[in-house]
């Protein structure tokens, strides 16, 4: 049986059209703006937590996202009960004004 | 779209940004959250938290995220994860050397006592997200 070319098209359109126009449309997102804000967020968590400088032949990302891993190791670390729980929540609330992660 | 996406899920930086924010969300609700950051946590909630946010072991969610991406796109992740190893020691090192005699206090402690170290990641988000124009990161804005 032949099907009419613009058949499998419209179902083509009918699936492809929320990714562009839907709640969530993924097809329209610049996952490279993304991507860059990550990496000089994780420049600037380096720099800040670190001391390291810039490099721009090695980069410094690395050092930032090995810390942070380090970091979320911490977290799971003391989040395992109660108690852990609410002291990991009272250092965070320490620092100057604002907490050491928000 | 897909050479956008490699990258993303490839190299391991808004994986594990957006997994570090997810477990600060999950460990103290009272938290004011990112608007961006809770977006992104819904658009990469399948290829980067596998379809559910974690609640706990952060740490090994984000390692198992980590090494499923690097299975499927092998040549980038596994440099970009050489280029992390061979970094962890120097970061260690480095840490080492600012905690200045104390081992093993915790890096939270260490953070938390800092006098200079106001690591909000807030702070340092909204800095950024000023230098970078909205329009430029997601050419859609929410209904």
């Amino acid at each position: 049986m032949r099907v009419p070319f613009n058949v499998p098209l419209e179902k083509a359109k009918v699936a492809m059209l929320p990714k562009f126009n839907g709640d969530l449309p993924v097809a329209r997102i610049n996952y490279f703006a993304i991507f860059e804000l990550c990496t000089q967020l994780f420049e600037q968590v380096a720099v800040e937590a670190l001391g390291v400088e810039l490099n721009p032949v090695t980069g410094i990302v690395g050092d930032g996202l090995v810390m942070l891993d380090m970091f979320l190791g911490h977290l799971g670390e003391n989040s395992r009960d109660d108690r852990k729980r609410r002291r990991l929540l009272s250092i965070s609330k320490r620092g100057s004004g604002e907490g050491i992660l928000f | 779209m897909h050479e956008g996406l490699s990258p993303c899920s490839g190299i391991g930086t808004v994986t594990m940004l957006l997994h570090f924010y997810n477990a600060i969300r999950q460990l103290d609700p009272s938290t004011q959250g990112v608007k961006l950051l809770d977006q992104l946590c819904q658009v990469f909630k399948d290829p980067l938290f596998l379809g559910t946010l974690p609640t706990e072991n952060f740490s090994s969610h984000f390692h198992r995220v980590w090494e499923l991406t690097s299975a499927l796109n092998q040549i980038q992740i596994s440099r970009a994860q050489c280029h992390s190893r061979n970094q962890s020691h120097r970061t260690k090192a480095l840490l080492g050397k600012s905690l200045h005699g104390f081992p093993c206090l915790g890096l939270l402690v260490y953070l938390a006592i800092k006098p200079r170290m106001t690591f909000g990641l807030t702070s340092i988000l909204a800095k950024m997200l000023d230098d970078i124009p909205q329009s430029s990161l997601v050419t859609w804005r929410p209904k």
